[in-house]
């Protein structure tokens, strides 16, 4: 079902892999961008916005960085190419200072101060800014076909997308017009006299004459970042931009999934496809299956006593050696993998399963190996 | 040994997203009251996993009990930094202006760090209150805990006045002194997770003042079969073709088995790179074939035994 599952990615430019953390996504952005690259003559980057660097020798390269570099793929005879970057947050954002700073005055300063140092290598919420600002350059890069981007792990699976929004809002608020008045202006004006008291207080005046100096250049940033970040929106919305949401079968995962999906819908994006990642072959569970349990559990013992006389040969040993997974997979299906299937009923994208994986997942063989496995449920819309 | 650890003041549940650090910090939660300890459990992401793990139906920022000796927060930063208003900075106008909070919100999501000290500073200070023997905290996933932890640290270098400065001194002694705060590193035993949990105890050891004290590979497939129970199977297998469904039986059976060998094969790596300092507890794979209070009831018993 391959086939199917690249036929939806091929219909765009760009394709983002979103949900929750440990559901395999940067595996499976790497993976799908192989595959792509396996089977297509085109030219396809793989981005990874997580800061995860595991990829990076999955791949096989030394390091993965901004600027896209070639995959080799060796052994599978690709009929296109493949790139991976990834996003470094301290080097995307020196780079945005330098992009976006009305002067060499202005980026140097911003580059120097020890907030700028603080808030581009390691504060939180920074990640998603450098994240949107570097994607915005390589998913309009018309060198490759096909970009697949891997999302930042986030409390929201959606976090990310937000940003651009978030980014805006920052720069137009009037708080931070006020922060960064004129000190003179700033000390008469009585509307932050009491701010100003108590963030002398608690911050101390030196560290809040930094932090407001350092937003006075920061803010002169504002109009060329709001400007990419409008552009990236609206590449988000574009048709030639899709969602792939992923979830696990394991967990309560059906709420998660259908919020995913509800999300992609309300700030219209496009989603592609649903993958329930890791599942559990189904060719393995059929109703012959399940007799076979039966007999295992109620005629083998008698069965196998008689050939192991002398030796402890007990009913749960059997049980535990032969029916443990069909047991599981059989409370997962009924739970959740089904509720998962029927919660996605109505919204309409193809339903994937890839495979629970026996293969360590460490070369790009085995990488495009697992999208090779995968299966499509029909029962899902299409 | 669990003794040792549950006599700890703060521990740090950290790890992928993913992984089940909710599910294990709602069971050391537990496993603490149950021995009569007082325990917080904070939730620092926010998402009510533990409260409603533990029966909850919702939690706020006041602790909710959760059962007896366990109670159950979630960290908001902007009751957090009321709180710290109310407690440190005794201006009476303060409550005139209602803009001020507003105003300290946005700061505080501007300027590096205060969100993180807060979230810190809430936690050292419950501490140092007493109010509680032990709290257990579910940080949000590996890249922002270490900037949580490293936040009282990376602020004090920035902030050479104030307050704040003198609030980052106590907090960092509290954190610093192993006796009182560990970090506990989650893993599952998939490449990815291994990889990552691998870093995180690197950048943990060296970015913030938090002692790494052990590590749970959680979710672990484990090997169904040894000694007689290998030849019983293979005894099976001659009957493969007559009974129907059986081949598939088997099929899955050595499927588990080979994924099992893989994270064994996973566990082996993660545990000689951890280095031998360091203890390492596994928990099974309950394929969601419990409901969630269950769960963590049998996750507690499991880190009973295997931790320490």
């Amino acid at each position: 079902m391959v086939t199917r599952l690249l036929e939806s990615l091929m219909t765009r430019e760009r394709v983002f892999v979103v949900g929750s953390g440990g559901v395999g996504k940067t595996t499976l952005a790497a993976s799908l961008a192989i595959t792509a690259a396996l089977e297509q003559e085109l030219n396809v980057l793989v981005v990874t916005v997580d800061p995860a660097k595991r990829l990076a020798g999955t791949l096989g390269v030394a390091a993965l960085a901004n600027a896209p570099r070639e995959v080799e793929l060796p052994g599978l005879a690709p009929k296109g190419r493949l790139w991976a970057a990834s996003v470094d947050m301290k080097s995307a954002w020196d780079d945005l200072v330098h992009q976006f700073s009305p002067d060499r005055a202005t980026s140097e300063r911003i580059l120097a101060s020890p907030i700028y140092h603080n808030l581009s290598a390691k504060f939180i919420g920074s990640y998603d800014y450098a994240a949107v600002q570097v994607l915005a350059a390589l998913t309009a890069d018309d060198r490759y076909d096909l970009v697949i981007v891997d999302t930042p792990p986030s409390r929201n699976a959606l976090d990310f997308l937000d940003a651009p929004a978030r980014l805006r809002e920052f720069f137009s608020s009037p708080l931070l017009a006020l922060l960064t008045l004129p000190r003179r202006t700033r000390l008469f004006s009585a509307a932050t006299r009491p701010f100003y008291i108590v963030a002398d207080m608690v911050l101390g005046s030196a560290f809040l004459t930094d932090l407001t100096d350092f937003f006075a250049d920061f803010a002169k940033l504002g109009p060329g970042l709001v400007e990419q970040s409008r552009s990236f929106s609206e590449l988000l919305t574009s048709p030639a931009t899709g969602f792939i949401a992923i979830a696990s079968p394991y967990g309560p995962s059906v709420d998660e999934a259908h919020r995913l999906l509800r999300a992609l819908e309300t700030r219209h994006l496009h989603a592609l496809a649903f993958i329930v990642n890791r599942s559990l072959p189904g060719r393995l569970f059929t109703p012959e299956a399940e007799q076979a349990r039966a007999w295992l559990e109620q005629e083998a013992p008698d069965v196998l006593a008689t050939r192991f006389v002398g030796k402890p040969v007990v009913a749960g040993a059997i049980l535990r050696a032969t029916s443990e997974l069909a047991f599981t997979h059989q409370q997962l299906t009924n739970a959740r993998a089904r509720e998962l299937v029927d919660a996605l009923q109505d919204v309409g994208i193809d339903l994937f399963e890839v495979p629970i994986s026996e293969l360590a997942l460490d070369s790009p063989i085995a990488l495009a190996e697992l999208v090779r496995s995968t299966t499509v449920d029909e029962s899902a819309g299409g | 040994m669990i003794e040792e650890l549950l006599h700890k003041r703060l521990i740090f549940v950290t790890g992928k997203g993913g992984v089940g650090k909710s599910t294990i910090a709602a069971a050391l939660g537990s496993l603490g009251a149950r021995r009569g300890l007082r325990v917080l459990i904070v939730e620092v992401d926010g998402k009510g996993d533990v409260g409603s793990m533990l029966g909850l139906t919702e939690t706020s920022f006041t602790p909710q009990r959760a059962a007896e000796n366990l109670w159950v927060m979630e960290m908001d930063t902007e009751a957090a930094l009321a709180e710290y208003l109310r407690i440190y900075v005794k201006v009476p106008f303060i409550s005139k202006f209602p803009g001020l909070g507003k105003i300290f919100d946005f700061v505080s999501t501007a300027a590096p760090g205060v969100r993180e000290i807060l979230v810190i500073g809430k936690l050292c200070y419950e501490v140092r209150q007493d109010t509680y023997d032990l709290i257990v905290v579910d940080p949000p996933a590996s890249g922002h805990v270490i900037s949580q932890l490293g936040v009282a640290g990376d602020v004090g270098q920035l902030i050479q006045l104030g307050l704040v400065k003198n609030q980052t001194e106590w907090m960092l002694e509290i954190l610093a002194d192993s006796e009182r705060s560990v970090a506990l590193l989650v893993a599952t035993p998939e490449e990815t997770p291994i990889e990552e949990a691998l870093d995180l105890a690197g950048r943990l050891r060296a970015e913030t003042p938090v002692h790494l004290e052990g590590a749970v590979v959680n979710r672990r497939f484990v090997g169904p079969m040894a000694g007689v129970e290998t030849e019983v199977v293979e005894e099976i297998r001659t009957f493969g073709d007559s009974i129907a469904g059986l081949n598939e039986v088997l099929a899955a059976s050595d499927l588990f088995a080979r994924i099992s060998d893989r994270h064994d094969r996973n566990l082996r790596g993660f545990v000689d790179q951890l280095g031998p300092s360091l203890r390492v507890a596994t928990v099974g794979e309950y394929f969601g074939t419990l409901e969630a209070r269950d769960l963590v009831d049998e996750v507690a018993e499991v880190l009973e035994v295997e931790l320490w």
